[in-house]
């Protein structure tokens, strides 16, 4: 009962901090919108080019995006001794890495899906496809928060790591980045939501939710010393 | 109060067998034998660079020997269950500046398993009650410190490895320190603290780091 306790307040931490003061958590949101608002601008706001390449538009945004916050995630708790207390407590490493990052998640992500929508109608998507485009969008970046952590973790005691940590996870992004654009553009062409790309989504982010706590939590203990 | 002064709330000994110690490729400990019985002391001293931390970080499990080993055994039955037996308290104190210091201690309370309504408790003890609202950020390093032994507090574990825990406190909070130091002690609990100048409380025995010759001294 007392892990499950500690879980909790792990995350509702996560999410405290990352509201509060300086936590910087809207910014990932904030950089979202910038992005999609240049969008109109740069590729024409015509509803034949931009509708076509809204979606994947919205992918590339969610991508980038998520890099914002990453390079913190686990940066700060490794400066101040926290890591070191998180080590010496009874909770599995592997599971604390996983509630940070769901706390992480919820704190940066979510307010980022909120706005997706509107995003969604600047770049022309149509509205009946909205909805399930959103909600596609938010399991990508469930997978994408899950596989950027390994990147944070190896790259927690770099100073000014974000461009590194940046360089290590984007190409791990890419299967995600494939699928969910994927899975996007079958929904575009037949309004068909659980397509064969979407369902490789799926597994991916629930591999990744097996596999990245733990090698987050062996790239972490390196930095420990 | 808690059973501060039932004798043998912590039955633990830590036994250190020819510990070596290496950063990079200088070796700060070699052939280290020691052991701690329960409700003694230690105080590491030497210079800066000879290994002080790094001494004490292994003892954590935080450091990895380059040889030797490091063990908690129970010396009897002891009275509380813990998990986890080791408190460290580094040079920084794990304080989020935006997070009110009630909270921080309360998600340190839920951490290690403790009863929040333990937390004001703890604050009332180091003397922080009046400033339990206020953002780690506006803390001064003294009050930080305070906030850090409070945490050690929740934590209840038997052995405390302390690095430099008196250097920013003020004159009435080592003399604070001296009694939870002694009321650790008197409860079975292990001190081993790296300092310069001698710790408040009871005397401890010390333990000379330098050239990775060891000097037993008491």
């Amino acid at each position: 009962m007392s892990l499950l306790s500690g879980c909790l307040a792990l995350i509702g931490r996560e999410i405290r901090l990352g509201w509060g003061s300086g936590g910087g958590a809207f910014l990932s949101a904030s950089f979202f919108a910038g992005a999609v608002m240049v969008a109109p601008f740069a590729l024409g706001p015509s509803p034949e080019s931009l509708g076509k390449i809204g979606p994947g538009y919205l992918w590339l945004a969610l991508t980038l995006a998520s890099l914002v916050s990453l390079e913190r995630l686990f940066q700060a708790d490794l400066e101040d001794g926290t890591l070191d207390q998180m080590l010496l407590s009874d909770m599995p490493q592997s599971l604390h890495v996983l509630c940070k990052i769901i706390g992480q998640w919820v704190a940066t992500a979510l307010p980022l899906l909120a706005i997706s929508p509107i995003g969604a109608l600047l770049v022309r998507v149509e509205p009946q496809l909205i909805g399930p485009l959103c909600f596609q969008l938010s399991v990508g970046s469930l997978g994408l928060f899950l596989i950027g952590s390994i990147g944070a973790a190896l790259g927690a005691s770099t100073r000014r790591g974000g461009l590194l940590v940046s360089l290590l996870v984007l190409p791990l992004y890419a299967p995600s980045v494939i699928f969910g654009a994927g899975a996007s553009s079958n929904l575009a062409l037949d309004g068909a939501l659980w397509s064969q790309p979407f369902l490789f989504l799926c597994a991916l982010v629930l591999g990744a939710l097996a596999l990245a706590p733990f090698a987050a939590a062996a790239a972490l203990r390196i930095h420990v010393d | 109060m808690t059973s501060a002064f039932s004798p043998a709330r912590f039955c633990h000994r830590l036994v250190v067998n020819q510990l070596r110690l290496q950063r990079g490729f200088r070796l700060l400990v070699d052939g280290l034998d020691l052991c701690v019985e329960p409700g003694s002391a230690f105080a590491i001293q030497g210079q800066n660079g000879s290994g002080k931390t790094t001494l004490l970080r292994a003892l954590g499990g935080l450091h990895r020997p380059a040889a030797g080993s490091i063990a908690i055994e129970e010396a009897g039955p002891a009275r509380e269950e813990t998990l986890a037996e080791r408190s460290f308290l580094g040079h920084q104190d794990p304080i989020k500046s935006s997070e009110r210091l009630f909270e921080q201690l309360r998600f340190w309370a839920d951490i290690v398993g403790a009863k929040r309504e333990r937390v004001d408790e703890v604050l009332n003890q180091v003397g922080l009650i009046h400033q339990s609202g206020l953002p780690g950020g506006v803390l001064s390093a003294g009050q930080r410190r305070r906030a850090t032994l409070a945490r050690l507090l929740l934590e209840a574990r038997p052995i405390w490895l302390l690095d430099e825990p008196a250097a920013p406190l003020d004159q009435e909070g080592r003399t604070l320190l001296g009694a939870l130091l002694d009321d650790h002690r008197s409860a079975g609990g292990i001190v081993i603290a790296a300092v310069h100048d001698p710790l408040p409380g009871r005397p401890m025995e010390i333990l000379w780091l330098g050239q990775a010759a060891m000097a037993l001294a008491s």
